[in-house]
């Protein structure tokens, strides 16, 4: 069962998002977010017991209030290597500079940037994208 | 009684004695006689010595006084004839190197100088291999030679000789044919005195002479050190024109030289100088001679000159040269500046100027005093001309130059642009120091940048600033270098005024910093307005995806429809907000009364159905004149801040408020909108009136309206503050001035 955490300022993406992956693959377990805040607090919470809880994949919004995308990777960071070695990101804005795509690329648990919306043809892009084997580089 | 006497006395005995007693006395008496007479002649004889030589003793007397030769001779005659009683006496004195003018004269008969040279010649073939002090005394024949000059019957002659100096003289004594009642020849015992004064008169002559060769040396002396003063002066006395010092070279050759003129040439600029005894006029002296020099300076001289030097030959004369001219002699000297010959001097000589090593030395000095000036001629005019350069750079320059004195710390120079930028004349300004142009609060910083300056340090001290005459402030970018000036080191200083340049710099820096300041907000603009703008457009996109999806129920149709319905409208609201935005930015401000109570319930109508809950406005207006203002911007403002108090109200109650409470004055209109919503966090209120700032999520918002209020603020004169608390309500507190006129 693949497991997704949509994280979205925007209530009507992640109904659209969590619609379109219902359809898509029935049996997918999803955990959604209206803020980057809220799912950064069930990540810490869950952390201690409940890892295997934590989804693979993380459909991620950038341009959000408060903390934005690029806020929560940065948080990831701090989370223990294992942990965010299991997790794909895929960055999903409705933006187009360019600017936001190669700072993405510097996150080695970033998977792929995706333009809004979800498709079909992206959810088997992420199904199929195989885990990488990566560290940290220093000072990252 | 005598004769009867005589008979007594004849016989006496007595008688006979008597007679022959007498006879006795008679013969004593005439032996008397003759020794008295013999006596007599002596003591006349006697007399004629003492008479002799009292008359030498008189002339030695007078030949001792200063007298001319002239006066001397005649002294002489005139004492021979004296003492030897001779009817005529002829003096004759041989000085060596003095040629034909030897002195002679006769007394007692008139003889010119032609016979009176006859008669020396006569006198010295007399004594022609005799020794000194010969004398001789002789009747000559009527065919002596003597005697076709003077008619003289008995002569007396001598010559003495003075080896050491070569002087001869020759004294004659003579009587005439003429036969006086009182001729005697002359005698025998006046021969020795003739002798005695004659060794006198050579003794006086041989003094004479000494004296005299004194006196001409002590008087050749004398000229020679005016001369040699005169030259010193000429060489002393320069003038600062180069031109009159060879001017007075060429009159000094003359002078020098004892030449008649003399002329200068040079070769490229046919220059001429000639002495000026002869540039006036060429009768100066009247002698046929100068008169040629003349001719030959002033007409022709030019060619010679010129053809002497540009012979070849003569170009190669290292030294001054004599050379022949319509027979007269030049001295040329070519005139050498790094060996490169630049002109002749040429000095036309006198005839009787002797020819010897020093008239070469003089003209070779001449000619190099010459060459000097020459020199000094080309250096003055290269000086004067790169005097003229630099006066040209230092006055033309539009940068101030200060030429200080660091050790006596004086202004030395300053050009005209200096005296501009500071206000000063140059007078005023060579009288200030260095603390009247700078400011005091900055003079130790300015003497420290004149340090570095001299180090090398830095190149230019920037931004220096200066006090200008009236005390205003200017800037300036100053460089300096070293210099140096009649052997002193002196400081210059080179402004350039940059006031302006700071200003506009300044205005420049001012102006980017805005200018970054705009290009970062639009870019964050066109970054937050797309994705504002495009995010409702992909998610109608996404929900149109959905749609396609063949198995949807009525009921999520339904669903995705309406959520695209929203898409749009949130779209369409984005899109007024940014053109309020523009209309702010843009439109010019339309000033008209502005009606408070009409306005905002028309805004609260508008937007009080974006909430399901019951939301109520209190509106209290305090206004006895009118308010006047841009109402499409204030309306635009009020509707922001109310449109926010409904929806970020609390959600699921009822009892939510907006109280608005304007007060109107003359100068402005303060208006305080109170709700009981959601209230702000303090994290947040600093940057809620950002661009695209949102302090909350609970509803959908492009985080421009605060923004927008706070631009149009900006606008029309007024403020915004908040006082909020999260979960308690939030009041903004507007400030607006009333535009009354």
């Amino acid at each position: 069962m693949n497991k997704y955490m949509l994280i979205d300022d925007d209530d009507f993406f992640l109904i659209l998002n969590k619609d379109i992956l219902s359809l898509t693959d029935p049996d997918a377990g999803i955990i959604q977010f209206n803020s980057a805040i809220a799912a950064l607090e069930w990540m810490d919470k869950t952390i201690q017991d409940q890892e295997t809880e934590w989804p693979e994949n993380i459909l991620l919004d950038i341009r959000m209030p408060f903390m934005n995308g690029f806020d929560f990777l940065e948080r990831m960071k701090a989370y223990p290597l294992h942990a965010i070695q299991k997790i794909k990101v895929f960055m999903m804005t409705s933006s187009l500079d360019e600017r936001d795509f190669i700072k993405a690329q510097h996150y080695p648990f970033v998977y792929n940037y995706f333009t809004k919306p979800l498709t079909i043809e992206m959810i088997a892009d992420i199904a199929s994208t195989e885990m990488k084997d990566w560290k940290l580089e220093s000072g990252q | 009684m005598s004769s009867r006497n005589t008979h007594n006395l004849n016989n006496s005995p007595d008688y006979q004695e008597l007679k022959k007693k007498y006879d006795e006395l008679q013969l004593r008496v005439t032996r008397f006689s003759v020794i008295e007479q013999e006596l007599i002649h002596a003591r006349n004889q006697m007399d004629q010595e003492v008479m002799i030589y009292r008359q030498m003793q008189q002339f030695n007397t007078k030949a001792l006084e200063d007298i001319t030769d002239e006066f001397y001779t005649r002294l002489v005659t005139e004492t021979l004839l004296e003492i030897f009683e001779t009817e005529l006496a002829f003096v004759c004195i041989d000085i060596p190197n003095t040629g034909n003018s030897a002195l002679r004269h006769v007394e007692g008969y008139s003889l010119n100088e032609e016979q009176k040279f006859e008669l020396h010649l006569y006198m010295i073939n007399l004594f022609t291999d005799l020794p000194s002090g010969t004398l001789r005394s002789f009747e000559p024949r009527p065919s002596d030679k003597i005697r076709t000059i003077l008619p003289i019957r008995h002569l007396m002659v001598t010559q003495v000789r003075d080896p050491q100096l070569n002087i001869t003289i020759t004294l004659m004594g003579g009587i005439s044919d003429k036969g006086s009642p009182f001729y005697e020849p002359i005698r025998k015992d006046r021969e020795a005195a003739f002798t005695v004064f004659s060794q006198q008169v050579l003794t006086y002559q041989t003094n004479r002479f000494k004296t005299h060769t004194i006196r001409e040396q002590f008087n050749a002396l004398t000229i020679e050190q005016k001369r040699i003063t005169s030259i010193a002066e000429n060489f002393l006395n320069f003038d600062t024109n180069p031109d009159k010092n060879i001017q007075r070279m060429v009159d000094l050759s003359v002078q020098l030289l004892s030449g008649n003129c003399s002329v200068y040439e040079k070769l490229e600029n046919e220059l001429i100088f000639t002495s000026s005894s002869y540039s006036k006029d060429g009768y100066h002296n009247n002698t046929s001679e100068e008169k040629i020099c003349y001719r030959i300076t002033h007409l022709s001289g030019r060619d010679i000159v010129c053809q002497l030097i540009t012979n070849d030959l003569l170009q190669q004369h290292k030294s001054p040269w004599l050379s022949q001219f319509a027979g007269l002699t030049l001295l040329g000297s070519v005139l050498r500046i790094d060996k490169k010959p630049i002109g002749t001097l040429v000095v036309f000589l006198d005839s009787s100027v002797p020819i010897n090593d020093s008239i070469f030395q003089l003209a070779r000095i001449l000619t190099a005093a010459i060459a000097v000036e020459e020199r000094r001629k080309n250096a003055l005019k290269a000086l004067s001309e790169s005097e003229e350069k630099y006066r040209m750079i230092f006055e033309g320059t539009p940068n101030g130059i200060i030429v200080a004195d660091p050790v006596i710390q004086r202004f030395q120079y300053v050009n005209r642009s200096a005296c501009q930028l500071f206000g000063y004349n140059e007078e005023e300004f060579l009288n200030l120091t260095l603390d009247d142009l700078h400011p005091a609060a900055s003079t130790d910083d300015v003497k420290q940048l004149f340090k570095s300056l001299e180090k090398g340090e830095i190149k230019v001290a920037m931004e220096v600033p200066c006090i200008h005459k009236n005390r205003s402030i200017f800037y300036a970018d100053i460089s300096s270098s070293r210099i140096s000036i009649g052997g002193r080191s002196l400081l210059a200083g080179f402004f350039t005024d940059v006031t302006q340049q700071r200003f506009d710099q300044q205005a420049i820096l001012k102006s980017n910093i805005e200018l970054k300041k705009i290009n970062s907000e639009l870019d964050n603009f066109v970054y937050s307005v797309s994705h504002d703008l495009r995010s409702p457009l992909l998610a109608i996109l996404g929900l149109v995806q959905l749609i396609h999806q063949h198995q949807q129920s009525d009921e999520a149709m339904q669903k995705y429809i309406s959520m695209i319905a929203a898409s749009a409208t949130r779209m369409d609201d984005t899109i007024k907000e940014i053109l309020d935005y523009s209309r702010n930015a843009r439109l010019d401000i339309v000033v008209s009364p502005v009606d408070f109570n009409l306005l905002i319930r028309e805004i609260f109508e508008d937007v009080r159905h974006i909430s399901p809950e019951k939301i109520t406005l209190e509106l209290n207006i305090k206004q006895d004149i009118p308010f006047y203002s841009d109402s499409n911007r204030i309306s635009t403002l009020i509707k922001n801040i109310i449109s926010n108090s409904v929806k970020y109200r609390k959600k699921g109650v009822n009892n939510s408020y907006i109280n608005i409470n304007i007060l109107i004055t003359p100068e402005k209109a303060v208006l305080r909108f109170e709700d009981n919503g959601e209230g702000i966090e303090a994290i947040h209120q600093d940057r809620i009136f950002d661009m695209f700032y949102r302090a909350s999520n609970s509803a959908p918002g492009t985080g421009l309206g605060l923004y927008i209020c706070k631009e149009i603020l900006h606008n029309i004169n007024g403020t915004i503050t908040l006082d909020s608390a999260a979960g308690e309500g939030s009041v903004f507190t507007v400030t607006i001035k009333n535009k009354t006129n």
